[in-house]
């Protein structure tokens, strides 16, 4: 018999302990009550995984009721009495969908990922403090009239979104919250705008500023200078410039050179203060988005046609949200939404279909600042007087409340300021400015015409600058590079730390909007843009960006397609989305092939040579060319460009695939030399046989013979669709489908690519198609969290549904209602 | 028969209490239980038993209900780095041991009937 004293004591060490892990969790445990209950748990997310078939909620400043009808691809289309009503009705039905997406990024936008993840998110929390990224939005938010649209809008859809949390049981709340141990956070209309400052971080310039000045410090001056040139040198631009075919601007690249070494230091410099996530040390090009537009005089139907796809991180959730807001004689847009911003980003109203790529400009410089005290600033000098610093304190807290760190950040009249390598550098960034996105985007719903809606856009959208491509009913196709883009002082790119001391080195204004890159119905009867250079350098008013963040290889690709179809048809437009033609492999494909058939030792090369004559050239899944090409084309920039490579064997920049299609054209350049092989003199064939034999033996050895099925495409290059919050689990990987690099389609091989598809085809009754890699269900257990996955794979669109009126929805396609009325707190 | 239907009776306590109130509702169920039954007979094993059954069909009646309450056991356990029997154990294990310990100490915190009562049972 237990002594009952002891009977007692372990009775109550058990129940402390169990209640301790329930409430606290224990180590990297989380509180294991809330995580495992059967009811208000984690496995609420399968109890709740289906939506109920009709539902009623109350949503308090409604004016009328509003009624939510969802189609069975799982899009509200929500018809209400006025605006406001329908972004109240929209912020309740994407947080029904998308809750904990919208908290996460909030929390990661505003710099507050440490509340729920503690220490561990600090280093991430820091950056987006030391950017000013919640200054600006705060600064936003305090700009911004609170008679306005804007204004009215963004309340609305905080109104919706908190009526939806405000009704929100325990345990039906998302399992990402169970699972982080934290609880939803009622949502504030600036959220809104941290969400269009986050988009603006990831989009709105690629700054490897660094990779220029790394160069000289390796090569010299006029070496590096040809190796990372302001302007692209193959040249298709977006603004058509009146040439059928593709421009090669390739000159002579001069041999590498001394080594440049003030430029170390600015390298160094300029990698320390770049926005992070955006410098990857290889080409970070061949990733970014696809947007052609084809004139009535080039379809088959005589209507217009528009195709958009944005390539972004593919994740679970998707970026995306798909719905239609439709308010009678005044709104009707169909499209999607980013979770948390009040209004349809990319999509089509009933006259004006629209969709964007990024522009890649650079809209951002640095400032080396005099300040009066190296370690403690207050104030920074220019034209001869003391400023003072604005200094803002951040406070970075934890789970509980508790104090994490303390920051203090400076800031100059310009922006935020660094202290990097004994030096204090302040940066201006359009990211940073009073803008107006939400009132953009919001009277670009409303437009009629194409030029309207470019015109509204031009009007309010600062940033992240978009190459924005409209089509409308009447026929006109058009487009133009929107955002704010900075008049800078003479002789400046901003491609330099510029002196902070003097106010010459400001902006002195931004560019007016016929400057932008632009065209409207061009004599070629298309527009297409890919991320290449906006305009051609012959016909620019000023410089606009750097040849980094410019790709050339979709634009050919989508060129070359357009150019080839007078008579294009909505099918085409959705094919031309997958089609796996790389005109990049087709351009270096030829060097390779010929370089083997010089080769002293014919053997390995022959063999090697033999599958790429075989190969097409195209991205398909089951080809076994591809893998060989791209790992060859990996030694190919290993060997060439081993000049760049610093004293541990790290190459510290690496000119982009364009640059090396201009090096291929001088076959004897001192670059292709090795400076591993002393006494002998390599030339470019030696390089590029060398290159396919090193491949080919990697490959044989990894994947063995040659031809065989796991050379196969879809054996190595597989799309991986990651959880917000990495879960493997709640993530789909492995998956197969056509592309890849320097295709419409770079998918394969990584976890970034077409975001959305989109086709519309603008008669006299607008019609479209879809999809995105997702589903519009935020909820792993939901059969809407993944189900699009398969089409989108399968490159396929599904019709969206466009009724004008809840009574003209299909009875036998409406799967779920939802009835709001004004009530509640 | 009837030692069955009071622990029938307490699970469906225990499965009340964590609907209405959340997972605590365990413990708080469990001490009551001690408390009104300090001289029972394995009080506190009689409420692990109806605790972890309570928690059993309440993951059982959505199933039931067509919710896809295994598929997401699995997915749910990976996330948790743990094998799905161990998930299911935990379901299981910690309420159980949740009530099992807030019985024990529920029936500590009040004196044992007297020994005629047990006589008087005995009659």
């Amino acid at each position: 018999m237990i002594p009952r004293i002891l009977r007692g004591a372990a009775g109550a060490v058990v129940l402390g302990a169990t209640l301790w892990v329930g409430a606290r969790g224990a180590g990297p445990v989380p509180p294991l009550g809330p995580l495992i209950d059967p009811v208000n748990g984690a496995w609420g997310a399968a109890a709740h995984a289906t939506m109920a078939r009709s539902a009623t909620a109350t949503i308090p400043g409604l004016q009328a009721a509003v009624d939510v009808r969802y189609d069975d691809r799982g899009v509200p289309h929500i018809f209400a009495a006025s605006e406001p009503d329908a972004y109240r009705a929209l912020g309740y039905v994407v947080a029904r969908d998308r809750l904990f997406q919208l908290d996460l990024q909030t929390h990661a936008a505003s710099g507050r990922l440490t509340e729920w993840a503690g220490k561990v998110a600090l280093p991430l929390d820091r950056q987006t403090r030391d950017l000013g990224m919640p200054r600006a939005a705060e600064q936003k938010l305090a700009a911004i009239d609170t008679t306005s649209s804007a204004w009215r809008i963004m309340v609305a859809f905080s109104d919706g979104v908190n009526a939806y949390i405000d009704g929100l049981k325990p345990s039906a709340w998302p399992v990402e919250y169970r699972l982080l141990g934290v609880a939803p956070e009622r949502w504030k209309p600036i959220n809104s705008l941290h969400l269009f400052n986050r988009m603006g971080w990831t989009l709105s310039y690629i700054p490897d500023e660094a990779a220029r000045y790394a160069a000289r410090a390796r090569v010299g001056d006029a070496a590096a200078d040809a190796l990372f040139p302001v302007n692209s040198v193959i040249q298709q631009p977006i603004q058509p410039n009146g040439s059928p075919a593709p421009r090669f601007d390739f000159g002579p690249i001069p041999p590498p050179g001394r080594p440049d070494t003030s430029a170390v230091r600015v390298a160094a410099l300029l990698r320390s203060v770049e926005p992070p996530g955006l410098t990857p040390a290889s080409d970070p090009r061949h990733f970014a988005s696809n947007n052609w537009a084809v004139a009535p005089s080039r379809s088959a139907d005589g209507h217009a046609l528009l195709a958009n796809d944005p390539h972004l991180d593919l994740t679970l959730p998707s970026i995306w949200y798909e719905t239609q807001l439709v308010v009678p004689g005044k709104l009707d847009v169909y499209g999607v939404t980013i979770p948390g911003e009040p209004g349809v980003v990319l999509g089509f109203n009933r006259d004006v279909a629209w969709g964007f790529t990024n522009t890649g400009a650079d809209v951002l410089d640095f400032y080396r600042e005099t300040v009066d005290d190296s370690a403690a600033p207050t104030r920074y000098r220019v034209d001869g007087a003391w400023r003072p610093l604005e200094q803002r304190v951040e406070v970075y807290r934890g789970k509980h409340g508790e104090t994490l760190a303390t920051d203090t950040v400076r800031y100059t009249s310009r922006g935020p300021l660094m202290h990097r390598f004994g030096a204090w550098v302040s940066m201006r960034w359009t990211v940073l400015e009073p803008s107006h996105e939400i009132t953009a985007f919001d009277d670009a719903a409303h437009a009629t015409t194409a030029r309207e809606f470019l015109d509204a856009t031009a009007k309010g959208f600062f940033a992240p600058a978009q190459n924005m491509l409209v089509a409308d009913r009447h026929g006109t196709i058009a487009i133009r590079s929107t955002g704010h883009f900075p008049i800078r002082p003479n002789g400046h790119t901003g491609l330099d730390i510029l002196d902070g001391s003097t106010s010459a080195s400001d902006w002195t204004g931004y560019w007016p909007v016929d400057w932008y890159p632009q065209s409207f119905n061009p004599a070629q009867g298309y527009l297409a843009s890919a991320n290449q250079q906006p305009v051609d350098p012959r016909q620019a008013h000023a410089y606009l960006g750097d040849e980094r963040a410019f790709d050339p290889w979709r634009a050919l690709d989508i060129n070359e397609l357009l150019r080839a179809d007078s008579s294009v048809t909505v099918n085409d437009m959705r094919a031309f989305q997958t089609n796996p033609l790389s005109v990049r492999a087709r351009l270096f494909l030829p060097f390779f092939v010929d370089a083997a058939r010089g080769a002293p030792s014919p053997a390995p090369v022959n063999a090697a040579a033999a599958v790429l004559r075989q190969w097409d050239g195209r991205y398909t899944r089951d080809n076994t060319g591809a893998v060989l090409f791209e790992q060859a084309m990996r030694n190919l920039r290993d060997f060439t460009w081993d000049e760049l490579a610093d004293s541990s064997g790290r190459r510290v920049a690496t000119p982009s695939d364009d640059i090396m299609l201009e090096m291929l054209q001088q076959p004897d350049n001192a670059w292709w030399d090795e400076q591993a092989t002393p006494g002998i003199r390599e030339t470019r064939d030696t390089i590029l046989a060398r290159s396919l034999v090193a491949a080919y033996d990697t490959l044989v050895a990894r994947l063995g013979p040659a031809g065989s099925a796991r050379w196969q495409w879809d054996s190595t290059a597989k799309v991986t669709i990651g959880h917000l919050m990495g879960l493997k689990p709640f993530s789909a990987t492995g998956l197969i489908t056509d592309g890849g690099r320097g295709t419409l389609n770079p998918a394969p091989g990584g976890g970034f690519g077409p975001s959305w598809r989109l086709v519309v085809d603008l008669g006299p009754e607008v019609k479209a198609w879809d999809t995105y890699p997702g589903g519009q269900s935020g909820n792993p257990a939901s059969p809407r969290y993944a189900d699009r996955i398969p089409q989108w794979l399968a490159g396929e669109l599904s019709p969206a549904l466009v009724p004008v009126s809840a009574a003209a929805m299909p009875a036998a396609r409406t799967t779920a209602t939802l009835a709001l009325t004004p009530g509640g707190k | 028969m009837r030692g069955l239907l009071r622990v029938a009776l307490l699970a469906a306590a225990f499965a009340l209490g964590t609907y209405a109130f959340g997972w605590w509702a365990v413990a708080a169920v469990g001490v009551a239980w001690g408390v009104l039954n300090p001289g029972m007979p394995r009080v506190a094993l009689r409420a692990g038993v109806a605790a972890a059954v309570a928690w059993a069909v309440l993951l059982a009646m959505p199933a039931v209900a067509g919710a896809p309450m295994a598929a997401f056991a699995a997915k749910l356990a990976a996330v948790m780095q743990v094998p799905v029997w161990g998930l299911l154990a935990a379901e299981l294990l910690f309420p159980g041991a949740l009530a099992w310990s807030a019985a024990v100490v529920g029936s500590l915190a009040r004196p044992r009937p007297p020994a005629a009562g047990t006589m008087a049972a005995r009659r």
